[in-house]
């Protein structure tokens, strides 16, 4: 029958200096049960990691220096993928100059958003709970493709922009979504929609900042906007940086949008040419696996290098309460 | 009393910070799926056959009912079907070709029928076992031309041409009765009918829509230029002056008030897409069924193409859909039958009739014509016209040209969404698809 020593408080343990045989044996047994949990419980995401994430990565790894068009084998060519694309891609520099605009203009925006929102949920709003769901749900469907039909739909010639802005009195109204000036801002507007999972995440952060420093603050005479700027956003700035990752590196994998919305050609005259969809339109359209798999590379290391420059960077304005 | 400044906070840590990284870091879903054909031997026919095409709703329909129904002709067959939208069809076959998992029996585009060929993924069908496939009936000048490199291993299933549709009863509200004689009229007279039908129907209403993305019908532009846009050979042969004309004839078109800009279609320039704010269209003969099918209420007429004044005779075109069979199909056989069974079976002209161009097979046509609906008999009617007027071959594209589908199309994004000046648009279409021709 298994007994389960239990400690005293006040009682110290002594560590053995010279093991018995039979202890060495049990402390063997233990070791070999510790490995065994070890492997049960990590095993899975182990398993997961190695057949979905680690394989995928070396076998793009190795696909970008071949030429393969899916219907025959991969043909080794060095880097030649690569210094296409850096030397004579223009389609290259379009897609990430589209990317990137909208990384800069969505991610803040969208951050900004779900950051006023959740400060305006932390005051003790009546339905807090609804609210929440109802501002979340736009981050379970906005990456859809049914969301995205319904954008082109919203923002189209006959759409419900231009008829609630006409309602108010503008005209000439444009196509939103096929004009090469606007569509990209669309699909910017889609994503700083999707704001409901990082605010849930601030309203996580707001309820963990004590009482007390707002105590503290009142009583040093702050006013609300003195007390938000040197507690609450100091307070936040790990929740803020977190966020600030998180959504950078699904801007950089936006899809199904501009798919959708473009019909996946990446127009009007590719102002939607994002990252991803260049990409896939090499792999899947034009049977460029080489070539595509070169492109994801790439942006594996755009966004491990970018991710990595955040952190360096944010040990300057992240305030861990360590 | 709390003593303040020395405690810690209960605020996040950077341990806190990391293990909520950690956690928050979404597990994947393993979705495994398997599939493969029932095993026969080579020459024995049985098992199960998947049978991959491309359509809308309604085809999807009516083939997945023809396919079944194959077990009536092969009990010991079963067909298993993977019908799909056209755009994410093709994205699928390249999933399933990296995968080495396509279907039995599949249909193909004529753009990617040489990249399939020249990747040997295509069964010969002449390999199969006499009898299996009986291509007899079939006229042999026609089945010699489906031959690429001389081997037959991409079948047509159906062909189709081109032609301009006409809503009589739009225009006849309109009050346009005098149509043009489609065996003589021009791009100038089609243009003049688009713009009176405009002025006449008044606000929201336009002749035609912006196709200048159609590659087909940009094709049957380059070809009525007496060009072709690959040469036999496989290298690029259009001129840049016989593509800029066909931007700027819908150039000219949308500044005459005649087409509706892109503007209004956004993109939707489809006739099942316009929703009647267009009284002509440019269709593929395999289209005119479901353009009809749309327009319940309209006449719809069928005209022969407008010409350019220098055309060649011979400018007239057939495209193909094509019927293969993989190299990996475990029963060839079984596949070669069902292939037999579609191209010959006479219930097709029943189950299936016209709904993705005219078959290959006469002896169906002419069950057809005696079956089938007003509307199949019109699409017919005008293939045998067409058919009638001498063609020039078209070669198909190379391998590594099958995508000038998809730069006409940039092309007249650039020009009629982006604001870029012809000349300069065609020649980064052409540069482009020279670039994909020397990469091989």
């Amino acid at each position: 029958m298994a007994t389960i020593n239990t400690l005293v408080p006040g009682e110290t343990v002594t560590p053995p200096t010279a093991k018995s045989p039979k202890r060495r044996r049990r402390s063997g047994s233990v070791r070999r049960a510790k490995f065994g949990y070890l492997a049960l419980f990590t095993g899975p995401w182990v398993i997961g990691f190695m057949l979905l994430t680690a394989g995928p990565l070396l076998a793009a790894v190795y696909l970008s220096l071949t030429d393969f068009n899916l219907l025959s084998d991969p043909k080794f060519i060095g880097l030649e993928n690569y210094v296409r694309i850096l030397t004579d891609d223009p389609r290259f520099v379009k897609s990430l100059l589209v990317t990137g605009t909208y990384v800069v203009a969505s991610v803040p925006l969208q951050l900004g958003l779900a950051l006023a929102l959740a400060l305006l949920l932390n005051h003790g709003v009546r339905g807090l709970s609804y609210y929440r769901a109802l501002y979340y749900l736009p981050s379970l469907i906005g990456g859809s493709v049914a969301i995205g039909i319904l954008w082109r739909t919203v923002f189209g010639y006959g759409g419900s922009v231009n008829q609630i802005l006409t309602l108010l009195g503008f005209e000439n109204l444009p196509n939103w979504v096929n004009n090469p000036t606007w569509s990209i801002w669309t699909i910017i507007i889609l994503n700083v929609w999707t704001f409901g999972s990082p605010m849930i995440i601030f309203l996580a952060g707001l309820r963990q900042i004590p009482a007390d420093l707002y105590e503290q603050a009142s009583i040093d005479g702050a006013n609300a906007m003195q007390k938000f700027l040197t507690v609450t956003l100091p307070m936040l700035t790990p929740l803020i940086f977190f966020n600030l990752i998180l959504q950078t590196i699904n801007a950089f994998q936006a899809f199904t949008p501009a798919h959708v919305i473009s019909s996946g050609t990446g127009g009007p005259a590719d102002s939607t040419m994002f990252y991803t969809l260049y990409l896939y339109i090499e792999g899947f359209t034009k049977y460029n696996m080489g070539y595509a798999s070169a492109l994801g590379c790439i942006l594996l290391l755009l966004i491990g290098v970018l991710t990595l420059l955040n952190f360096i960077f944010s040990r300057f304005w992240v305030f861990y309460n360590d | 009393m709390r003593t303040l400044g020395t405690n810690k906070q209960p605020g996040l840590k950077r341990r806190n910070f990391l293990a909520l990284g950690g956690g928050t870091m979404a597990a994947s879903a393993l979705a495994a799926c398997s599939s493969g054909s029932g095993s026969a031997a080579d020459d024995e026919v049985g098992g199960t056959v998947r049978f991959a095409w491309w359509g809308n709703a309604t085809r999807q329909e009516i083939y997945t009912e023809f396919a079944e129904a194959f077990t009536e002709v092969e009990p010991s067959v079963t067909v298993q079907v993977e019908p799909a939208e056209y755009s994410g069809y093709l994205d699928r076959l390249a999933v399933q070709a990296g995968g080495r998992d396509l279907p039995d029996v599949f249909w193909l585009p004529a753009n990617q029928v040489t990249t399939f060929a020249a990747n040997d993924v295509l069964l010969d069908v002449e390999s199969l076992a006499d009898g299996v496939l009986d291509l007899s009936q079939i006229p042999s000048e026609t089945v010699e031309s489906w031959r690429l490199d001389g081997v037959l291993n991409a079948p047509v299933y159906s062909q189709y041409s081109t032609a301009a549709q006409l809503d009589l009863t739009a225009l006849e509200e309109a009050g346009i009765t005098d149509i043009p004689d489609d065996e003589s009229w021009t791009w100038d007279d089609f243009l003049a009918l688009a713009g009176d039908y405009s002025e006449a129907a008044g606000d929201g209403s336009w002749g035609i829509a912006n196709m200048a993305s159609f590659y087909q019908h940009a094709h049957m532009w380059i070809r009525q230029n007496n060009e072709e846009v690959f040469d036999a050979d496989g290298n690029l042969s259009v001129s840049p002056e016989a593509l800029s004309g066909w931007f700027e004839l819908w150039q000219k078109g949308i500044e005459s008030g005649a087409v509706m800009p892109n503007e209004i279609t956004g993109g939707k320039n489809q006739w099942t897409q316009t929703n009647h704010q267009t009284a002509i269209y440019l269709t593929q003969l395999n289209q005119v069924a479901d353009n009809a099918s749309f327009s319940k209420d309209h006449q719809l007429k069928l005209a022969k193409y407008p010409v350019l004044p220098s055309a060649e005779d011979d400018y007239q075109f057939l495209y193909y859909t094509r019927i293969v069979i993989a190299q990996t199909s475990k029963s060839p056989a079984s596949a070669g039958a069902f292939v037999n069974y579609m191209l010959n079976d006479e219930r097709g002209a029943e189950m299936v009739g016209i709904a993705s161009g005219i078959p290959v097979n006469p002896a169906v046509v002419d069950k057809i014509r005696e079956v089938g609906d007003d509307t199949d008999r019109m699409i017919i009617e005008m293939q045998d016209r067409i058919d009638k007027q001498p063609m020039r071959e078209r070669p198909e594209p190379p391998p590594s040209g099958a995508n000038w589908q998809s730069l006409i199309e940039t092309a007249s994004d650039n020009i009629f969404n982006g604001g870029q000046p012809v000349p300069d648009a065609v020649e980064r279409a052409l540069s482009e698809l020279q670039g994909e021709l020397d990469r091989g």
